[in-house]
């Protein structure tokens, strides 16, 4: 396991894009953490390679993110690919109180494998994220008990890490959701779906903010 | 639900041990029937009487591959299928009569008339699709045949057939054009030999990809189990031939008999009375992992051993950064922690599979192990400071076997006694 180590402050303050993964430069705690954990990686070469792209793009994409966007807490690549991902400037709809009102949580912790097969077969979108907190997460797209979080009904094959990460953030946010129980891709829980159709206009979306910006554009 | 075959299938398919003591003392007298073949100088009985197989895919083609198997009175034979006789149609390419229809599992029936057949031979029946079954059933087979009409068999029967270095031997048919096709695959140290997968082109991984896809509502084994059932469109003679074709090969390899059969293809086509014959080649590019797998004996049992012996018996070292290496312990998982509550509740043990672990200190509610903190293979960095602590003392008191992987090669470590088939 890789702890999160302080980035000195380089996170950019004007708004990133996607693309600019490809051009930041690692800072020297993350280059360290992710050599490290190149020294543990495990698997065929083309695997193990993969994993060093993936990985990287993640810890930079964390690096662009505005604060407390996302914090890559630790990352392991000895099989699949595994990371510890905190995300505490996030809101997140948690189960309603004895008022039916929305519980908002802000921030999440999420577990991530980006299995080895992900590169080359569509997978399902629930098998990449398990929300770890906040506990009761209101989402129709979350499976109990685990708190697995799908993020599309199949993700095409050689979808990369950094996508899936906004995905993840745009189903948190309910920038993006399925709340049709009746539609092929379904939803894990239904009742969750049916009260979000009585409440959509109150909350949905969470915010309005990419991930990679600052302001909610509502 | 991903499903991937591992030393720890996710799921255990139900197995069971065929028996009739209706057979008393009755045995199958195979030495006054069976020819010494040119070349072998003896009977061939005591030969194949130690014989261990495993047919997975028992239909048309398969069912007749277990009969003739059990014909030659071979030592055990293993039977993996999920489908069920629930259709008159299969009658068409069936070895069955019309009692037979009515619901009953394909991999039972079969097993029945094999041990009907040869009351001497072992036979066990798993009822469930290939990645339900729990590979070290394998650990003394000596062939693996594989008779099914699907690419995610063909792939789950290859990955086991690597890491437990068996050789494979594969039957089927096209009705269409009259072909009858078999194909004997054998994996070496050093992961030279070819796989069967190692012949697939961009269709085939695209038609596995669509075969192995599900969505939130479906999702799990029904869905595969499912497409695992589609029926052959063939004939019963087309079906016997490429059974028939598969034990000429699997014979004249366990009895040594002529030229070399390993890493071939054989194929009759009806309508040009043609055979051809192919060389079998490894695919560089293979995505399935050729990991040369040997298999040891322990001196203690499993869980006595350490994570540092064992990485040291399969000749790595513990925290080797040029070699890093993944342990699997019998069938458990490895879980690193917990979450509820907002809490993580560190566990770093293995834990059967969905095996509450525990309860939530501040709910109450039963703790499972966190889906991205659990390793069916862990990674050695992840065991740091365990190295030294006993299997059983991290949960691993049940495990009969360790499987050690490197980046080229493996160690799979049985109990002591555990019967290892000879390589």
């Amino acid at each position: 396991m890789h702890e999160s180590l302080s980035d000195g402050g380089s996170k950019s303050r004007s708004v990133a894009r996607l693309s600019d993964v490809h051009r930041t430069a690692l800072t020297p705690s993350n280059a360290r953490r992710l050599a490290e954990a190149l020294g543990h990686a495990r698997g065929a070469a083309d695997w193990r390679a993969r994993k060093e792209v993936e990985a990287r793009e993640l810890l930079a994409l964390s690096q662009i993110a505005p604060p407390g966007r996302l914090d890559v807490a630790w990352f392991d690549l000895g099989e699949d690919f595994r990371a510890l991902l905190h995300m505490t400037d996030v809101p997140v709809p948690c189960q309603p109180g004895t008022n039916n009102a929305l519980r908002i949580h802000s921030g999440a912790t999420l577990g991530m494998i980006y299995p080895s097969a992900a590169p080359r077969q569509s997978l399902p979108g629930s098998v990449f994220f398990q929300i770890l907190s906040p506990h009761g997460v209101w989402l129709p797209q979350v499976a109990p008990p685990q708190q697995q979080l799908c993020v599309a009904a199949s993700v095409p094959a050689g979808t990369p890490v950094r996508a899936l990460v906004l995905m993840a953030y745009g189903a948190l946010t309910m920038q993006s959701i399925q709340m049709d129980a009746s539609h092929p891709a379904g939803v894990f829980q239904p009742a969750i779906a049916e009260w979000w159709q009585s409440n959509l206009e109150c909350y949905v979306p969470l915010t309005r903010t990419p991930f990679l910006g600052v302001d909610d554009a509502r | 639900m991903y499903l991937t075959l591992s030393p720890s299938a996710a799921r255990r398919a139900k197995r069971i041990i065929v028996d009739d003591p209706a057979l008393g003392a009755a045995k199958l007298d195979v030495d006054s029937r069976i020819p010494t073949f040119v070349g072998l100088g003896e009977s061939p009985a005591g030969i194949l009487s130690e014989l261990v197989v495993a047919v997975v895919g028992v239909g048309s083609v398969g069912r007749r591959v277990a009969q003739h198997f059990a014909r030659l009175g071979i030592r055990k034979l293993i039977l993996v299928d999920p489908g069920r006789f629930d259709d008159q149609a299969n009658l068409v390419t069936q070895e069955i009569l019309r009692a037979d229809v009515g619901g009953q599992f394909k991999s039972t029936s079969a097993g029945r008339a094999c041990k009907s057949i040869s009351p001497q031979t072992e036979v066990i029946v798993c009822e469930g699709v290939f990645a339900d079954f729990d590979p070290m059933e394998l650990s003394d087979a000596h062939y693996l045949m594989l008779a099914t009409d699907n690419l995610p068999a063909e792939v789950d029967v290859s990955r086991a057939a690597i890491w437990l270095g068996l050789p494979v031997i594969q039957a089927s048919v096209h009705g269409e054009t009259m072909v009858a096709q078999v194909r004997f695959a054998v994996h070496r140290p050093g992961g030279a030999g070819p796989c069967l997968a190692c012949a697939f082109g961009p269709q085939e991984w695209q038609h596995w990809q669509r075969e192995t896809l599900f969505s939130c509502t479906g999702g799990g084994p029904e869905d595969r189990q499912q497409r695992a059932g589609s029926p052959t469109v063939s004939t019963s003679f087309l079906c016997s031939m490429a059974a028939d074709l598969a034990l000429v090969q699997c014979v004249r390899h366990a009895l040594d008999l002529g030229a070399s059969v390993e890493d071939q293809g054989l194929q009759y086509c009806g309508f040009t009375h043609d055979v051809r014959r192919w060389a079998l080649s490894r695919n560089a590019a293979c995505p399935l992992e050729h990991l040369a797998v040997r298999r040891a004996p322990l001196e203690k049992p499993v869980p006595e051993c350490t994570p540092r012996e064992l990485a040291r018996l399969a000749g790595l070292s513990l925290h080797s950064i040029s070699q890093p290496f993944s342990l699997s312990v019998g069938g458990l998982i490895y879980a690193s922690g917990s979450y509820c509550c907002g809490r993580q509740h560190p566990l770093r043990r293995f834990v059967a599979r969905d095996q509450s672990v525990g309860r939530c200190t501040v709910c109450r509610k039963p703790l499972f192990p966190a889906q991205s903190m659990s390793w069916e293979t862990v990674p050695a960095s992840t065991l740091s400071g365990q190295g030294d602590i006993m299997l059983r003392h991290l949960g691993a008191g049940s495990a009969r076997w360790a499987l050690v992987r490197g980046h080229q090669q493996g160690v799979l470590f049985l109990e002591p006694g555990q019967t290892c088939a000879p390589r």
